[in-house]
């Protein structure tokens, strides 16, 4: 049997749980992206089950809605937010890091305000929570919404913050966009699960638009 | 190479002697088995026959239940004829490799095709009696699909609520009982529904079984064919005295259910008038009016 | 060259972070959990008690469910800042990155009470975690049955009987879904894919640490009055109850994010972190079910999570979702609750038969028969198991016309569940059979699950169900499924890997008694529950037709036998690894697997010394040329590629 392990290939361990490392953030990212969708899933499928079953047409009889006006607000927030960060993710991969940084702090500001008018929203409502169906369904998205929200702001809040003390680590090699340092390359990683989660949550929020304040 | 080293017993040829004696034994044995199943077990199997929606259930448990003796033969034959036959003798090295195969498309083969053809089979078995026999005695919600040809069905109101049950009889005025008795070679339509929490409505020998939810009407079909004695349970949990809701209804000759319904609708007629009027559903009403039912209003209707 | 874990021992540099920091009481412990936990209550409850100020008849009644939520919300925090949890998320607001590595070298026995990122130790942790809630809820169940002894005569009130149900079936429930993935998925997978780590070893402690809180919360109902909507929780029932109903909320509710994170973290771990020449096809059937039993509770338990926090929102901000009189639905609860109340049980069905045929190929000496149908099989149940929720519902009124579609679906499971039985006879097939006592257990697993997989068909049978639904015949049929699969399966794997784990070697003779006693009290207590339950004995009851009291006598004293035979493995378990302490040989089974390659029983922290690099298959028992199964084997000098001791 010698003779195998002498011809075992060379393993290099620290690149190889170095790719493990990138391969479980985009596992971790996409399965984050599931677990929203899920979650809202549920929500949604409340939403849609109480509206087609309108017990005693009481979904909605008096067609109150939440504040259009916040709704659209935080819809801004978070759309901004995400297309900001977007572009700032693609300006960092070019190799400007200090335009991510810019973009990433004007998005976790969007992303925060965003998950702040929701919560105020939620404070002055015109319906009570029993009031219809659709109020009741407001009221348990409306918390789920602004938590989620504030996660994703949470975790791009620490990709900020671990940029800006690491600057001398990370922005080496022509900047952390490009660098094919490992601490580099984990960083994008996580930055790209994140664009990609907080993108999905944008699209998500249209759809939450369109159903408790156009519909 | 690695079959040189097997012993006979695990050789290909010794194996392929011993599968149809297997098989032999496996056909004898389920024969007798389904056999006794159908028609030693099979008369007594429940729900019994009080009513054909009864009498239906207890055709497919029979029928399914004489299924179940191959399966059962096959996978204990397999299984204890290997467990005898190749298990580790004494003096034999316990880690010497066995026989090497990892598959045989044949058996897979076969095994993928027999077991999926059986699974369609019971499902459009199950398709059938669910759809011919009117819903098979199940709740079916507030409109039925699958409805028996009978035009005029007693009708009977099933109200659920913590911890009893109640009955209504729109053909007889509208009454609310607290016992049930049916006639016998019926179509019978029990609407069933609850005032607070989920119930279930089960007749046990009538062979029917119906949610009673809140605020829904849900209606099952059965047609009662045998004079007796029928158990009624709650069967899905409603809380503390979920055990204890039960009563018991009777199947009675068609002159006596008459003389039994128009004794208690007059006996009755006092409190038939403060009932809220038949509905198929009724809302508690938090006006406490009366401690009435009303129909569902809109708590903002003031708005 | 392998990585250099130096650095992260022992610098004590990064302050809290576990592992790190100073000694004593003060350093995160469970202790301190539970210090932060009571202070966490005290601040929360207060907090709950002052929003409600406005409402006389609740506040500070003891029934007031928005002080009991805030209580445990609170309690929930302190709990997790106690253990030192929160300190990393917290470090990384700032930017203060722990160390690169987490340092999983702790020695000595107090690792096994603190929040720890080794996941040898939390597989360790979750198993004696998984044991308590076992025998906690079958203390429970034997409660059940004592009340069943007598049809009219009883031992508790109605409430008390009705709140010791919920919470056995609940608390079953909640520990089934962890007890295979937490201490086999978590200790032994990582081991048997070649990594020296898992893919995020923080998610997999936190997973754990939720179970020991939850336990509490559930088992706290009992005190505070229970709840008497059983484990489903159907509203309104749910939404009627007292405050007992919150414990069922938040316990189930964390249990759903203990499993979110430990199937976040299985599956990261073997997609990504398999060894060198660990393909997919060469990937053992034991990681092929864990890893369709996370994209499962990925995809359900958020709903279930969902379906929970409407519960509670109709109980504590006056939304009336689940009630029809004001716009909502109590079909929805039924259908959020079994979207994911489906799944669940596939759940836990699916890490059984990976087990099962993970260690039956190791007493058979042959390869696994038909490897890749099996993997099908797992993800076949998994796919499957997302389209039958409505079977739960087929008398409740709603969606007749859906009736044909679910009982096909739900028929159609069979073909995938099938397919573990094909593995079986075709591994056995002409094999070398060893009967030990991983074996009987696997064997045990055949037996029981062919009479749940049976009575499946009756159940799935719209026609039948009429008569069989809400009656003991359901729940006798869940039980030889469930604990006659998976409990079955879940003890042969103790038996298997406790060498592994310990370094002890288990007595086969006590370990046969075990085996013998269970299986035959088990039957003995389940199989009569089939007839009682077609002779119509809903469930739940406590009072029941006198025609059915000698057969609810035999299974009451039945379960008292089943009882002493769990009894007996607790004891003499214990006894062997705390007394008797019998060293094991090394690979006592002769497994191909690769955990058994390890140094030293336990492994050492870091698991290898250097990755290995995966040469064949783990199943070629058949082959006496095969390759070793990993280039490690001859470096553990006294373990032959067949593994002869």
């Amino acid at each position: 049997m010698s003779e195998i392990t002498e011809d075992r290939p060379a393993v290099d361990e620290e690149q190889l749980y170095h790719e493990a490392a990138l391969g479980s953030l985009w596992w971790g990212s996409r399965i984050s992206i599931a677990l929203t969708i899920t979650a809202f899933g549920g929500l949604v499928f409340a939403y849609f089950y109480l509206r087609s079953l309108n017990s005693h047409g009481l979904w909605d009889p008096h067609h109150q809605t939440a504040s259009v006006l916040l709704g659209s607000l935080i819809l801004a927030c978070v759309l901004g937010s995400a297309i900001v960060q977007s572009v700032g993710a693609r300006r960092l991969r070019s190799g400007s890091t200090i335009d991510w940084l810019v973009g990433g702090f004007v998005a976790l500001g969007l992303g925060v305000l965003a998950g702040g008018f929701q919560i105020w929203e939620l404070t002055r409502l015109n319906f009570f929570p029993g009031a219809s169906g659709y109020g009741g369904v407001f009221v348990a998205f409306a918390p789920v919404y602004s938590i989620i929200i504030l996660l994703h702001m949470y975790w791009l809040e620490t990709l900020l913050v671990r940029l800006v003390r690491n600057r001398a680590v990370l922005d080496g090699d022509g900047g952390v966009g490009i660098s094919r340092q490992p601490k580099a390359e984990n960083f994008r990683a996580n930055l790209e699960g994140f664009t990609y989660a907080w993108n999905a949550l944008s699209i998500m929020s249209i759809l939450f638009f369109v159903l408790f304040y156009v519909l | 190479m690695s079959q040189n080293a097997l012993d006979d017993s695990r050789s290909v040829e010794a194996t392929r002697k011993a599968i149809p004696k297997l098989i032999a034994v496996w056909i004898v044995t389920s024969l007798i088995g389904s056999l006794l199943v159908w028609f030693v077990l099979g008369p007594h199997l429940p729900p019994g026959t009080m009513t054909d929606q009864a009498a239906g259930a207890q055709f497919d448990i029979r029928f399914v239940s004489t299924l179940v003796p191959p399966v059962l033969f096959f996978i204990w034959i397999f299984f204890g004829y290997s467990l005898v036959k190749w298990r580790v003798k004494p003096g034999e090295d316990p880690l010497a490799p066995a026989a090497d195969f990892r598959g045989n498309s044949k058996t897979q083969g076969a095994w993928y095709i027999i077991t999926t053809v059986l699974v369609l089979f019971l499902a459009a078995f199950g398709t059938y009696f669910l759809v011919v026999p009117a819903g098979a005695g199940g709740g079916e919600g507030p409109s039925p699909i699958w409805t028996p040809k009978t035009k005029n069905m007693l009708q009977v109101q099933v109200i659920a609520q913590q911890w009893r049950f109640t009955y209504r009889w729109p053909q007889f005025g509208g009454m609310e009982t607290t016992s049930i008795y049916l006639p016998v070679n019926t179509e019978i339509q029990f609407n069933v529904t609850s005032l607070d929490v989920i119930h279930d409505f089960w007749a046990y020998q009538l062979g029917v079984k119906a949610d009673a939810n809140p605020d829904v009407n849900n209606v099952a079909f059965t047609k009662t064919q045998q004079l007796g004695r029928f158990t009624v349970r709650c069967d899905e949990l409603c809380g503390v005295w979920h055990g204890a809701m039960y009563n018991y209804g009777y199947v009675v000759s068609q002159a006596q259910f008459q003389q039994w319904a128009t004794q208690m609708e007059a006996q009755n007629a006092a409190v038939t008038k403060l009932l809220p009027k038949y509905a198929t559903t009724y809302t508690p009403s938090y006006a406490g009016n009366g401690g009435g039912y009303y129909p569902p209003q809109d708590p903002n209707a003031n708005l | 060259m392998a990585i250099d874990y130096s650095k992260a021992t022992g610098t004590g540099s990064s302050s809290g972070a576990p592992g790190g920091g100073g000694g004593g009481l003060l350093r995160p412990s469970i202790i301190t959990g539970i210090i932060g936990g009571v202070i966490g209550w005290l601040l929360g409850h207060w907090i709950g008690n002052s929003f409600t100020q406005g409402y006389q008849q609740v506040q500070g009644s003891g029934s007031n469910d928005i002080a009991e939520f805030m209580g445990y919300i609170f309690m929930i925090i302190g709990w997790f800042a106690g253990l030192g949890a929160l300190n990393y998320p917290i470090q990384k607001l700032f930017g203060v990155e722990a160390e690169a590595e987490e340092p999983v070298t702790e020695k000595g026995w107090t690792k096994y009470f603190r929040y720890t990122l080794d996941h040898k130790t939390v597989g360790v942790q979750y198993l004696f975690g998984m044991l308590v809630y076992f025998f906690t809820a079958g203390l429970l169940a034997l409660a059940i049955r004592t009340e069943l002894l007598s049809p009219t005569y009883h031992i508790w009130s109605p409430d008390t009987y009705i709140e010791i149900v919920g919470e056995h079936g609940t608390m079953m429930m909640m520990m089934m879904t962890s007890v295979v993935l937490g201490p086999f998925g978590n200790y032994v997978v990582p081991l048997m894919i070649g990594s020296k780590r898992v893919a995020f070893p923080r998610l997999e402690a936190l997973s754990f640490w939720f179970t020991p809180i939850s336990y509490f919360i559930l088992l706290s109902g009992l005190w505070q009055g229970g709840f008497q909507s059983g484990w489903t929780g159907y509203a309104p029932l749910s939404v009627q109850q007292g405050v007992g109903q919150d414990t069922y909320i938040l316990g189930f509710g964390l249990q759903g994010l203990s499993m979110v994170c430990a199937s976040t973290n299985i599956v990261a771990t073997i997609i990504n972190y398999r060894a060198p020449g660990m393909s997919w096809s060469r990937l053992p059937v034991m990681g092929w079910s864990m890893l369709s039993l996370g994209f499962t509770m990925i995809l359900s338990i958020p709903v279930l999570i969902d379906g929970l926090y409407v519960l509670a929102l109709d109980r504590t901000a006056q939304t009336s979702l689940l009630y029809s009189g004001h716009g909502g639905s109590s079909f929805l609860w039924e259908n959020l609750f079994w979207f994911f109340g489906h799944p669940e049980v596939y759940l836990l069905a699916i890490p059984g038969f990976g087990l099962v045929a993970e260690i039956i190929p190791v007493f058979a000496r042959k390869p696994i028969f038909a490897y890749k149908t099996s993997a099908a099989g797992f993800i076949g149940l998994a796919i499957l198991s997302f389209f039958v929720w409505q079977h739960h519902l087929f008398q409740s009124g709603m969606n007749p016309d859906m009736r044909p579609l679910f009982m096909l679906t739900t028929e159609l499971i069979s073909i995938p569940t099938g397919f573990i039985y094909l593995v079986g006879m075709g591994t056995l097939w002409r094999a070398r059979i060893r009967l030990t006592t991983p074996m009987l257990f696997m064997l045990g697993v055949y037996f029981n699950f062919l009479f749940g997989g049976l009575t499946g068909v009756y159940v799935s049978d719209v026609p039948i169900n009429v008569t069989v639904h809400g009656s003991f015949f359901v729940m006798a049929h869940f039980h030889y499924t469930i604990m006659g699969g998976v409990i079955f399966a879940f003890f042969g794997a103790i038996y298997y890997w406790t060498p592994l784990v310990t370094g002890y070697q288990l007595s086969e003779k006590l370990g046969k008694i075990h085996f013998w006693t269970m299986i035959i009290f088990f039957n003995s207590t389940f199989l009569p529950l089939f007839a009682v339950g077609l002779l119509g004995m809903p469930r739940r009851v406590f009072e029941y037709a006198h025609r059915l009291q000698f057969l609810n006598q035999w299974v009451s004293i039945s379960a008292y036998l089943l009882g002493a035979s769990l009894l007996f493995f607790a004891v003499t378990f214990v006894w062997q690894l705390a007394v008797t302490r019998k060293p094991t040989v090394r690979n006592p089974w002769g497994s191909r697997s690769l955990e058994w390659y390890v140094e030293s029983y336990p492994p050492p922290a870091y698991n290898f010394k250097r990755v290995p690099v995966v040469l064949s298959w783990p199943y070629e028992y058949g082959d006496p040329n095969a390759l070793p199964v990993a280039d490690i084997v001859n470096e553990t000098k006294d373990l032959d590629p067949v593994g002869r001791a």
